[in-house]
C-alpha cells in the first residue's frame, strides 16, 4: 500500500513535470538590447549570437512598450529570445528625454534578467550602434560591456550598473550620469564621448566631455585604476606636455547652513607619468609644476560644478550628504534648492611620485 | 566381520557414495579391524600415514593416553559426529570393537599465499592481506595484538553448510550494548546455505534497503586491529578474506591507512580532497543538467557562449545525454573488471579514447557532458571503500532525474531526503552520521583533518550526546 | 518523548526557527515603517528580545500549558506554518519557478517535513547542523555588496516620532518570532547544563549580528523609496552581485534559503509533535500525518499576491500576541497559582 502510493506519486511527477524547463539549446541568448522611441511607439533591437556563422544577428521590432517590443520581436526568431544573459542596454538620447525608468522597469521586475549590467546613452539612433556588432566574432553585449568597463577603469565613466542606477532613480538626492557614446567616423566602432547628465529621471541634454567627466569623477571621489590628466607646462616660452595620474583623492565638504554654502576641500595626490624635461627633483620645478596642475584642476572643478548646477544635476550626491547630516537644510524639491547653493571648491594638488625617473 | 562391513556400507550411504570419499578397512592391534574414513580431497594422506604409524607404535605400549596428541583424539563412536568430522576434513578411524573413534585433524586445506588486497591498495603500511582461511587470519591479528583481552568467539553459519565464522572484540574497550546487539543478530541469522560474505552482511545490517553500507568491509589486518582497539566488533568467516566491522560511521569509509602512515599535513589534505569528491561524484552531473535546462543565467557571459555553442546541436534533452554517457561509463567499468587484465587495458583505451572522441564528433553528446561524466567517474573512484564507491555511483542517477525535472529545486529536495536518511540511519543501532549527528563541534574537524596523535576513541552509541567525553569518535584508519 | 538536548542543539534549534523564512524579507516592513532610524530601532528591539530571553530563562518552569493552551499553540503553529509555506511557495514562484504549479512546491515541502517527522525526533533536531555552513555562505556573499553601500542612508536619525518607533518595534517581531520555542524546548535541555549568562548572551549576540548585518545592508543598499518596491531585499542584493564564476548568486541563495526554511517547517512540525505527544496517544503517526495534510492544503488558499500582502501586513500583530504576550500571561498566571512544569 505504502509503496504503491509512492510509485503513483512518483509517476505523476515524472509524467507531468518540467514546467519550468527552458532548454538552453532552444533559447537565443540576447546580449545587447537597444531601445529608442517614446511611450506608445518604441523600437527595439536585440542582438544575439548566431552560433553557426560566428556572427551576431539583430532583430528589430516595434511596440507600444519595451515589453511589447520584445513580444513582437519574438515573432521573428526561430528560438525564444532570452534576456537572462543580457549585458548591455543602449538607449537613444532622444528617448531618455522622458523618464528613463519607463524603459528599465521590465529589467527590474523580471527575476530572470540580470541587474548587474551596463547602460549607455547613444548619440542619435541606436540602430548603427547595434549594427556595428553584427560582424563581431564575440558577443555583441560583451563588446559594449568591455568597452564601458575599460572606460570606467580610466575614470571616464562612473562605476554603475543597472541596480545602482535604479537605486539613484528612486531618490531625489542624487542624480545619475550615464556613459554617452558616439560612432566613430567610419561607423566601425563606438567612441566614448563623455557622460550624459540626468536631472531626476530625465536627460538634461548636456553631455560632459571626457575630460570634464574625469573631473566630475574626481569631484565624486571615484578615481579608478587610472585617472590621467595632461596639461601643457609653459616654461621659458616652450610648451612641455605633462601627464599626471591621480593616486589618491581626499575630500571634505563643509556645509554652512546659514549661508547655504558648501566648501569642498579636495586634496589630490598624483604621480607624474610623462614629463620630458625631467629634473623634477629640483625643488622649484616641482613646485611650479604642482602649482600649474593645481590651477588647472581648480579651474576645471569650478567649470564642472557650474555646469552641474546649471543643469540641476546633482551627480555628486550633495543631496544625500545634506539629507543625512543637515536634515534641516534639506528641502523636498531638492533640484531647485541644489541649483541655488553656493559651491566653493578648493583643490590642493601634491606630486607624491614621479615614476622610476626623478 | 559383518558388523564392520555393515558399518562401511552405512558410511558409504551416509556420504551418498561420493567418489572422493575413502572408506577402507585397516588392521588394528590385537587382530581387530578398524575403518578408515576421510575425504581424499581434504586430507593430506602422507601425513595421516605418519601419524597413524606413531599411533600404532603407541598402541603396543599400553599407555593410557595412547590416542591423545595435538592432532588426534579418541571419542565415543557416534555416526552423526563422525560424519561432521569427516566433512570438516578430519580423518576418522572407527574402532567397531570398542565403539570408539579416533579422529586425526590433518587438514590439507586449500589456501593461497598472503597477498596485498587487490581492491584496497595502499601506498605505505602493512601489505599483508587476509585470506580465505580463518586460522591464518586470526594469526595475522593476534600477531598485532598480543593481549588476552582480544576475544575470539566462533559460531557456525548455514544450517546445511555449517561454515565456520568468528567474531572478535577487545574486552574492556567494547561497549556492552554493541556486543549484545551483535550477538543478538548473529543468533538470529537464519541461512541454510552460506557461501558468500554478502549473505552475512545482509543479515547483520540495520537496514538492508539503504544504499549505504553499514558495515565496513576490509581485507587489511591492520585496519581490523585499529577498529578493534576502538571498541568495534569484527566478524570473519572461513570462506572469504573480508572482515566485516561494525558499528561504523559514514566517514570511516572515507579513511584509509595511508592517511595515518603519511605526513600529518598531507594526510589531512587528501582527507579533504576525498570528502570533496563525494560532492562532485554525486552532484556534478545533476548540477550540470539543472544549469543547462533550467538556470543557465547563472553562467557568466563568456562561459555561457561556449556552453551554448557546445549544446546547440545535441538532438535530445540533457538527461538523456547524461544517461547515455553514464551507461557507457558503467559498461566500460563492468567489462574491465570481468575481462582478464591484459585485455582490460585495451577496453579502457577503446572505451575512453575511441568512444569518447567518436561520440562527440558524431554529435551524440556534447564535449562538456563528456568532461562532466569523466570527472564524476574519477571522483567516485577516489573513495577507498568499494561498497561506498558503488553506492555513490548509483546515487547520482536519482539526482540527475530530479534535476532534470525540477532543476535546483529537485537537487535541494534530493539533498534533504538524503540527509534525513543519513541522519536517521544506524549501524548496529548506533548513529551512522556521527559526529555530525549528534553534533559534537569538537569532533567534526577530525573528519577533515588527520590529527597527529591517534588516541583510540569509542564510537557514539546513541542519538543522544554521550555523557562520557571520551566517546568522541572518528579517527580510525 | 524521550529526547535530551545539548546546549549547541538547543540554540541551533532556536536560531533556525527564528531566522528561517523571514531572513530575506523582514527588513522591508521594518525599514518602511521606521525610515532611516530602522537600524537603531532594531538595536532597541534586540535589547528587548534579550531581556525577554532572560525572563524566559528565569521563569520557564512556570510555562505550563493546559489542554486549552496546548491546542491554542498547536493551531497557531499550524496556521503560522501554513502561512510560511505559502510565502515560500510564493517567493519560489516569483523568483525562480514561475510555471511550476504552486501545489507541487507545497507538496514537496510538506512531504519532506513529513518524512523528517516520521523518523526519529533526533533527525529534526540535528538536521540544522547541515545548514551552518550554508548560512555562513549567505553572510559571506552579502559582504560582496560592501562597495555598493551608501553610508549616508543611515542618517538622519529621528528619535522623536513615537509612532514611527512603535511601528518599527512591532515590525521587528518578524525577526524575533518563534521565541516561545525557548519555553517549549527548555525543559528538554540536559539537567546539568547552564544556559544563564554567557551562553544566552552569546546566542543573542550571534543572532543579533546576523540580523543586524542584513538590516544595515538593506538600508544602505536601497533608497527609501526603492525599498517599498522590493519585498525580498536580501535576495535582491545578491542578485545585483556578480562573481567571476557565477553570474546570478540569487538563484543559488533562493534555494539555500528554501532548504533553510524547510528545516524551519520541520521544526515547527516537531514542536507540534512535542506538544501533542506530551500525553500518550494511540496513533501518533496518524496525527503527524493529518497535521501535514492540513499543511499541504491550507497554504494553497493564501498563495496570491493580495492575500500574501494581507498576511504580511497583519501577521506581526499575531506574532506579537503569541510569542510575547501570551507566554508572559501564562507564566504570570502559573506563577501566581504556583504551578510549574515538573
Amino acid at each position: 500500500m505504502y509503496r504503491k502510493g509512492i510509485i503513483i506519486i512518483l509517476s505523476v511527477f515524472l509524467l507531468a513535470s518540467c514546467w519550468d524547463e527552458r532548454l538552453y539549446k532552444n533559447s537565443s541568448v540576447v546580449t545587447l538590447v537597444g531601445v529608442e522611441g517614446h511611450i506608445g511607439e518604441y523600437k527595439g533591437y536585440y542582438a544575439y549570437p548566431n552560433t553557426t556563422a560566428q556572427q551576431n544577428e539583430v532583430i528589430e521590432a516595434d511596440g507600444i512598450s519595451p515589453r511589447d517590443v520584445r513580444t513582437k520581436a519574438n515573432l521573428k526568431v526561430e528560438q525564444t529570445l532570452d534576456l537572462s544573459e543580457l549585458s548591455t542596454i543602449l538607449v537613444s538620447d532622444q528617448t531618455v528625454r522622458e523618464p528613463i525608468y519607463d524603459i528599465l522597469d521590465i529589467y527590474f521586475r523580471d527575476p530572470q534578467n540580470p541587474i548587474s549590467i551596463k547602460i549607455a546613452i547613444t548619440e542619435g539612433d541606436v540602430k548603427p550602434f547595434i549594427d556595428l556588432t553584427k560582424d563581431l566574432a564575440g558577443s555583441a553585449g560583451g563588446y559594449y560591456e568591455r568597452f564601458i568597463e575599460s572606460t570606467e577603469e580610466n575614470t571616464y565613466f562612473p562605476k554603475l550598473d543597472l541596480q545602482t542606477i535604479g537605486s539613484m532613480l528612486f531618490e531625489q538626492t542624487m542624480d545619475i550620469a550615464l556613459p554617452y557614446i558616439q560612432l566613430s567616423e567610419d561607423s566601425k566602432h563606438a567612441v566614448a564621448a563623455g557622460l550624459a547628465l540626468f536631472s531626476g529621471q530625465t536627460f538634461t541634454g548636456t553631455v560632459l566631455t571626457p575630460k570634464q567627466s574625469l573631473i566630475m569623477l574626481l569631484l565624486m571621489n571615484q578615481s579608478s585604476k587610472q585617472a590621467r590628466m595632461s596639461y601643457m607646462w609653459r616654461n621659458d616660452g616652450k610648451d612641455i606636455p605633462i601627464t599626471a595620474d591621480v593616486i589618491h583623492v581626499k575630500r571634505k565638504w563643509t556645509v554652512n547652513e546659514e549661508l547655504r554654502r558648501i566648501t569642498m576641500d579636495y586634496s589630490i595626490e598624483v604621480e607624474i607619468e610623462e614629463f620630458a624635461k625631467n629634473h623634477l627633483y629640483k625643488e622649484p620645478i616641482l613646485k611650479d609644476v604642482q602649482q600649474m596642475i593645481q590651477d588647472h584642476v581648480q579651474a576645471e572643478f569650478e567649470e564642472v560644478l557650474r555646469i552641474l548646477q546649471n543643469q540641476k544635476s546633482d551627480t555628486l550626491g550633495i543631496g544625500r550628504h545634506i539629507r543625512a547630516f543637515h536634515p534641516k537644510m534639506f528641502k523636498e524639491d531638492w533640484h531647485a534648492e541644489y541649483a541655488s547653493l553656493q559651491l566653493v571648491p578648493t583643490v590642493q594638488v601634491k606630486i607624491i611620485r614621479t615614476g622610476v625617473l626623478r | 566381520m559383518d558388523k564392520v562391513e555393515y558399518m562401511m556400507k552405512s558410511l558409504q550411504k551416509a556420504f551418498y557414495h561420493s567418489s572422493d570419499l575413502t572408506v577402507r578397512q585397516v588392521d588394528w592391534h590385537e587382530g581387530n579391524t578398524a575403518i578408515l574414513c576421510f575425504y581424499a580431497s581434504l586430507v593430506d594422506a602422507k601425513e595421516v600415514q605418519k601419524v597413524l604409524d606413531t599411533i600404532y607404535a603407541r598402541l603396543d605400549t599400553d599407555k593410557p593416553f595412547w590416542s591423545e596428541t595435538l592432532i588426534t583424539t579418541l571419542e565415543n563412536l557416534a555416526l552423526p559426529q563422525a560424519i561432521e568430522r569427516v566433512c570438516q576434513g578430519e580423518t576418522v578411524v572407527i574402532l567397531p570393537e570398542t565403539r570408539k573413534m579416533l579422529t586425526l585433524t590433518i587438514v590439507n586445506e586449500v589456501r593461497r599465499n598472503l597477498e596485498e588486497p587487490m581492491n584496497e591498495h595502499i601506498l605505505r603500511g602493512s601489505h599483508e592481506g587476509l585470506i580465505e582461511r580463518a586460522d591464518t587470519n586470526l594469526a595475522l591479528i593476534r600477531k598485532r595484538v598480543n593481549n588476552p583481552a582480544l576475544v575470539v568467539k566462533s559460531f557456525l553459519i548455514g544450517q546445511q553448510t555449517k561454515t565456520k565464522a568468528y567474531y572478535l572484540y577487545m574486552d574492556g574497550v567494547i561497549q556492552q550494548e554493541t556486543l549484545q546487539e551483535m550477538e543478538k543478530r548473529i543468533a538470529a541469522i537464519n541461512i541454510d546455505y552460506f557461501y558468500s560474505i554478502g549473505q552475512l552482511s545482509d543479515a547483520l545490517e540495520d537496514s538492508v534497503l539503504s544504499p549505504f553500507p553499514q558495515l565496513l568491509n576490509t581485507e587489511h589486518p591492520d585496519r581490523v586491529v585499529a577498529n578493534l582497539v576502538e571498541g568495534k566488533v569484527v566478524v570473519m568467516t572461513n570462506i572469504s578474506p573480508s572482515a566485516l566491522i561494525g558499528p561504523v560511521t559514514f566517514f570511516s569509509f572515507y579513511q584509509t591507512p595511508d592517511d595515518y602512515n603519511g605526513r600529518v599535513v598531507v594526510g589531512s589534505f587528501y582527507k579533504i580532497v576525498r570528502l570533496l569528491s563525494f560532492i562532485t561524484a554525486v552532484f556534478l552531473p545533476a548540477f550540470y543538467i539543472a544549469v543547462i535546462s533550467f538556470h543557465f543565467e547563472v553562467l557568466p557571459l563568456e562561459l555561457s557562449n561556449q556552453v551554448k555553442n557546445d549544446v546547440n546541436n545535441i538532438p535530445y534533452r540533457p538527461l538523456i545525454e547524461a544517461l547515455i554517457l553514464e551507461i557507457i561509463m558503467e559498461l566500460i567499468r563492468e567489462s574491465s573488471i570481468r575481462l582478464p587484465q591484459s585485455v582490460g587495458q585495451t577496453i579502457g583505451i577503446v572505451g575512453g579514447l575511441v568512444i569518447g572522441d567518436a561520440i562527440v564528433s558524431a554529435g551524440l553528446v556534447s564535449n562538456l557532458m563528456v568532461i562532466v561524466v569523466a570527472l564524476t567517474a574519477i571522483s567516485s573512484y577516489v573513495v577507498p571503500s568499494v561498497e561506498l564507491n558503488s553506492t555513490i555511483r548509483m546515487l547520482r542517477f536519482p539526482f540527475m532525474v530530479l534535476a532534470s525535472l525540477f532543476g535546483f529545486l529537485g537537487i535541494v529536495v534530493g539533498v534533504i531526503i538524503l540527509l534525513i536518511h543519513l541522519i536517521s540511519l544506524t549501524s548496529l543501532k548506533q548513529p551512522y552520521f556521527s559526529p555530525i549527528i549528534p553534533f559534537q563541534p569538537k569532533a567534526v574537524y577530525k573528519i577533515f583533518l588527520r590529527w597527529p596523535f591517534i588516541k583510540p576513541t569509542v564510537q557514539v552509541t546513541s542519538f543522544q550526546l554521550p555523557k562520557d567525553e571520551h566517546a568522541k569518535n572518528e579517527d580510525t584508519p | 518523548m524521550n529526547v535530551s538536548l545539548s546546549k549547541a542543539q538547543f540554540f541551533l534549534l532556536l536560531f533556525i526557527i527564528q531566522t528561517g523564512v523571514v531572513y530575506i524579507a523582514f527588513q522591508t516592513p521594518l525599514i518602511i515603517n521606521s525610515q532611516n532610524s530602522a537600524w537603531l530601532i532594531f538595536i532597541v528591539a534586540s535589547v528587548i528580545h534579550y531581556g525577554l530571553l532572560l525572563l524566559f530563562e528565569r521563569y520557564y518552569r512556570y510555562f505550563y500549558l493546559n489542554v486549552f493552551f496546548r491546542w491554542v499553540y498547536q493551531i497557531y503553529w499550524l496556521l503560522l506554518t501554513a502561512a510560511l509555506i505559502a510565502y515560500m511557495g510564493y517567493v519560489l514562484a516569483s523568483w525562480v519557478l514561475p510555471q511550476t504549479p504552486e501545489w507541487v512546491v507545497v507538496v514537496m515541502i510538506v512531504a519532506l517535513s513529513l518524512y523528517a517527522n516520521l523518523v526519529r525526533p533526533e533527525t529534526v533536531i540535528n538536521i540544522g547542523v547541515m545548514l551552518i555552513p550554508i548560512i555562513l555562505l549567505f553572510v559571506i556573499f552579502l559582504m560582496l555588496a560592501v562597495p555598493d553601500l551608501t553610508w549616508s542612508n543611515l542618517f538622519p536619525i529621528e528619535w522623536n516620532n513615537t509612532k514611527q518607533i512603535m511601528e518599527g518595534l512591532i515590525h521587528s517581531t518578524y525577526a524575533y518570532f518563534g521565541i516561545e520555542m525557548y519555553l517549549i524546548y527548555r525543559p528538554f535541555l540536559k539537567q546539568d547544563l547552564q544556559v544563564k549568562g554567557k551562553p544566552l548572551l552569546l546566542y543573542q549576540l550571534v543572532i543579533f549580528m546576523f540580523y543586524f548585518i542584513s538590516v544595515l545592508f538593506t538600508q544602505m543598499f536601497f533608497a527609501l523609496e526603492e525599498i517599498k518596491l522590493i519585498p525580498e531585499p536580501i535576495t535582491y542584493i545578491l542578485k545585483s552581485q556578480e562573481v567571476t564564476f557565477v553570474k546570478r548568486l540569487d538563484i543559488f541563495f533562493v534555494y539555500i534559503w528554501l532548504s533553510w526554511s524547510i528545516v524551519t517547517v520541520m521544526i515547527f512540525g516537531l514542536s507540534f509533535r512535542v506538544l501533542y505527544l506530551s500525553k500518550k496517544r494511540k496513533h501518533p503517526k496518524w496525527s503527524i500525518f493529518i497535521y501535514h495534510l492540513l499543511l499541504a492544503i491550507l497554504p494553497l488558499f493564501v498563495m496570491q499576491f493580495q492575500r500574501i500582502e494581507l498576511v504580511k501586513n497583519s501577521l506581526h500583530y499575531v506574532l506579537f500576541v503569541f510569542t510575547f504576550l501570551l507566554p508572559l500571561v501564562i507564566i504570570c498566571w502559573n506563577k501566581w497559582r504556583g504551578k510549574s512544569v515538573s
